[in-house]
């Protein structure tokens, strides 16, 4: 076993809160073969057709924001034509002979080409939505690189959603410029460790980033959230949106930054996160860090962890739901604008579903 | 079109958060402002050390004809002073060399003098500038003042001492009450809590000692001011305050000094004891010379149904690492903290405050301001930790940010642990620049744009000069005053 310090922040704080990074204790990693990774589209136009590379394996070294490393991956490219709307999904599907994905996905969308791409890593088991779903010791290291030009919209869903004893990396790095919308949505619902990244340079004037994220915690679950966007064009907008629920000794840190550059001006930046507690032993840690160096700009962020309100419970009780529904129900109304902007009926199941594993 | 993502970025916000003091201090004038603040009294002492060694600190000892607990305590300290190491996060403290700080300097005056006629007439007019023989008769009910490493001047109204209060400097309670200063010396900050900690316990000289017997209210606010006259020195006053059950006190600190070219220390220690159903409010002034050093502790423990209060003006220094905490171990406790910090022109002020919720019901309230202008750099981290036996608590953290041009920076790093789901929490900040909209209404009033963002200036400063008595919130507003000088309009 070997302990990696990972996923580390852009500013440091004090040491004895353990939130600078997170340190994961792992057997040692090995580029290991993957032969369940699928990529779907929809080739509607002959003209206007996604690009997608054939998956390679760089030998190389394996660099991202978390800084798991590996001397080997996989890399993908996914190039959008400029103007083309185009809709892709990529599956990353686990099961016994599949175990262990070290890989990039670099998506670049061209000028006034808009996309959606879904990135589900799941279980087959999962994907399925099989009954007896096998518990695979699954480990998935992944980068995705969205690279958005002038006037691009791209909406990236990532769901996480493998197995119970799942140990997921996922970093996200993205470049946009003037007028380019991103719309980035993380789906961490099941897995021992859920570590993710999401660094976002919003380089153009008018480029806008709008992180959701829905993540859930049960067991001894660790969580590690670590969003860092700056702001560099001017006019340019972030929003980072997170929402969660944690039981049993789950333990979550979420990290958010949203950093001014100077010369942002008018420049926004709004951040929130929520957590509910459903155990006692369940523990949040949160650092939402504003960074300003530029004087003509808005940054706002708020933070709120807790239990469930009492007088919410006790009123949907009294209409006739057990305790266990009435919890389902608040959790997911919570979550509620983020599932409704997934847009997939699959997904949003999926979240809803994962919200009922955890209320036993 | 793929862009290159710049895989070193991790620390890059870190080098541009060093970056921009250093090259706004290049780009403006030093200016060193005329004020009462900036008086200057000849370098006079009569004793004086400098540098960090054994043997300094056994002569500091010596010259107090202190105890030898005291002693041993200072000599542990030093040794782990040698082992702590510097943070590693925060703001750049490379430029202090400890072998070249005045550690020690007794000034040339009568020391613990009960009447300001003992006090030479140079460092007298020192305090008469500063207003604090004035605001002793008028609104004090005690005094304590500090030149360079003692204490002066100490009063305390007489009927204050027949009700059992004690308000001495700390070197003379060292030797007076013995037993009641162990029983509490360095209980609520160990030597161990960081290096700067250490050092304070290796070097510490003056400061006050006060005592509020169990149900004594004091309706009358206490002060200690300090003045750090020496170029080159260290300020290291230990202050200890009891305030025992049912027993209430306002404090109010108030610190300055004049600027040099040279790098000042100040890395004093503040212990408070809050005991069941006591209140204490902690009111401090702070408006160290912008070549100082302020690695400031504090820190409080609060018992069953107490309360704390922090009113925080922070205006001085070069740098400072500032973290009022407070430890509400008493079911019902309580804690507000108010606090501003201004940096201007070559400041990097990272401030905030720390609190640990361990009992049951207990409750905070946190409003933090900050501005900045003219490329100082303004950091607010707030550190708080609710424990799994703090049921049924709540806790509220607001922190405003202000900035007045492009070239400051203001930073927010909250930090936030929650270990029981039985709390209602809830943290906001926002950060940008003064309104557009306010500035408009106001000069559609008859006010000029220059006097309009210094009274929305002044207004965002509010909610703490609120919280002071008149003659302090008078002085944080002249102080307010002094720092938009030239930086608006």
């Amino acid at each position: 076993m070997k302990e990696y310090v990972l996923n580390e922040t852009p500013v440091r704080t004090t040491n004895n809160y353990e939130i600078n990074n997170i340190k994961v204790e792992l057997e040692n990693i090995e580029f290991k073969e993957f032969n369940e990774l699928k990529i779907l589209t929809n080739k509607a136009n002959d003209l206007d057709k996604a690009k997608v590379s054939d998956t390679k394996i760089i030998e190389g070294e394996f660099t991202s924001k978390i800084s798991l490393p590996s001397n080997k991956y996989y890399s993908t490219n996914i190039d959008i034509p400029a103007y083309s709307k185009e809709d892709i999904e990529v599956q990353i599907l686990f099961d016994n002979d599949n175990k262990t994905y070290i890989g990039e996905l670099v998506i670049n969308v061209a000028e006034n080409a808009e996309t959606k791409i879904k990135v589900r890593c799941n279980s087959k088991d999962n994907l399925a939505n099989t009954e007896n779903k096998d518990n695979i010791d699954a480990l998935l290291n992944l980068k995705v690189i969205t690279n958005l030009e002038k006037n691009a919209i791209a909406t990236i869903i990532v769901e996480n959603n493998i197995s119970k004893d799942a140990k997921s990396f996922i970093s996200i790095e993205n470049n946009l410029q003037e007028n380019a919308k991103l719309y980035t949505t993380t789906l961490d619902l099941l897995g021992k460790n859920k570590i993710s990244n999401i660094y976002t340079k919003l380089i153009g004037d008018n480029s806008e980033q709008t992180i959701r994220n829905i993540y859930l915690g049960n067991n001894e679950d660790i969580i590690d959230l670590n969003f860092d966007v700056e702001t560099i064009g001017k006019k340019s907008k972030v929003t980072i949106d997170s929402k969660g629920a944690i039981t049993d000794k789950a333990k979550k840190n979420f990290k958010g930054t949203i950093d001014f550059k100077k010369d942002s001006v008018k420049a926004i930046g709004k951040e929130q996160e929520d957590c509910i507690l459903l155990s006692k032993q369940a523990k949040s840690r949160s650092l939402p860090i504003l960074l300003c160096h530029e004087e003509d700009v808005f940054g706002e962020h708020g933070v709120s962890s807790g239990k469930i309100d009492n007088k919410k419970l006790f009123y949907l009780m009294t209409r006739g739901l057990d305790e266990k529904e009435a919890k389902k129900t608040i959790i997911r109304a919570s979550f509620n604008e983020i599932i409704n902007s997934v847009e997939d009926e699959e997904l949003q199941n999926k979240i809803n579903q994962a919200v009922d594993e955890i209320i036993k | 079109m793929k862009i290159d993502v710049n895989q070193n970025d991790v620390n890059k916000t870190e080098l541009d958060r060093a970056n921009v003091n250093k090259t706004n201090v290049n780009k403006f004038k030093d200016e060193t402002v005329e004020n009462i603040y900036n008086l200057k009294n000849e370098d006079k002492y009569s004793y004086k050390t400098i540098g960090l060694t054994e043997d300094i600190i056994r002569e500091i000892s010596e010259k107090k004809q202190e105890p030898e607990w005291m002693l041993n305590i200072r000599l542990k300290a030093l040794e782990m002073y040698e082992k702590l190491p510097m943070p590693n996060w925060g703001p750049d403290l490379s430029e202090l060399d400890m072998s070249k700080i005045a550690t020690y300097v007794r000034p040339q005056s009568k020391l613990n003098s009960k009447t300001w006629d003992d006090v030479p007439d140079e460092i007298k007019s020192t305090f008469d500038a500063l207003g604090i023989p004035e605001a002793e008769k008028e609104a004090l009910a005690g005094v304590g003042a500090q030149y360079d490493s003692e204490i002066v001047y100490h009063s305390i109204k007489e009927d204050l001492v027949k009700q059992g209060v004690i308000y001495t400097d700390f070197d003379q309670a060292v030797k007076l009450y013995p037993d009641l200063v162990k029983q509490y010396f360095m209980k609520c900050i160990p030597m161990t809590d960081h290096k700067f900690a250490a050092l304070h316990y290796a070097v510490w000289s003056g400061g006050s000692f006060v005592y509020v017997p169990k149900g004594v209210n004091l309706s009358i606010p206490i002060q200690s001011y300090f003045r750090l006259n020496a170029p080159g020195a260290g300020q290291f006053e230990h202050t200890l305050i009891i305030v025992e059950e049912g027993a209430t006190l306002h404090f109010i600190e108030g610190c300055s000094a004049p600027k040099y070219n040279e790098i000042n220390l100040h890395a004093g220690c503040v212990e408070l004891f809050v005991k069941d159903n006591a209140s204490l409010r902690y009111s401090t002034i702070e408006n160290w010379s912008k070549n100082m050093m302020n690695l400031n502790s504090k820190r409080v423990i609060v018992g069953k149904n107490g309360k704390i209060e922090w009113v925080t003006g922070s205006f001085g220094s070069k740098i400072s690492m500032l973290y009022p905490m407070s430890i509400l171990q008493g079911d019902g406790s309580t804690c507000e903290y108010t606090g501003i910090s201004f940096a201007g022109r070559g400041q990097n002020l990272d401030t905030g405050m720390k609190i640990v919720q361990l009992g049951k019901n207990t409750s905070s309230i946190v409003d933090a301001k900050s501005i900045s202008k003219d490329g100082g750099i303004c950091t607010f981290r707030s550190n708080v930790h609710v424990k799994p036996t703090a049921i049924n608590s709540k806790l509220t953290v607001s922190c405003e940010s202000l900035m007045l041009d492009s070239e400051s920076r203001s930073d927010t790093i909250p930090n936030d642990i929650i270990e029981t789901d039985d709390i209602e929490y809830s943290h906001e900040a926002t950060i940008g620049k003064i309104s557009d909209q306010a500035i408009f209404y106001l000069m559609s009033r008859g006010i000029s744009e220059k006097d309009a963002k210094a009274m929305i200036v002044r207004g965002f400063a509010n909610p703490i000069s609120k919280a002071l008595p008149l003659e302090y919130a008078v002085e944080m507003n002249n102080l307010i005053n002094l720092e938009l000088e030239g930086s608006i309009g």
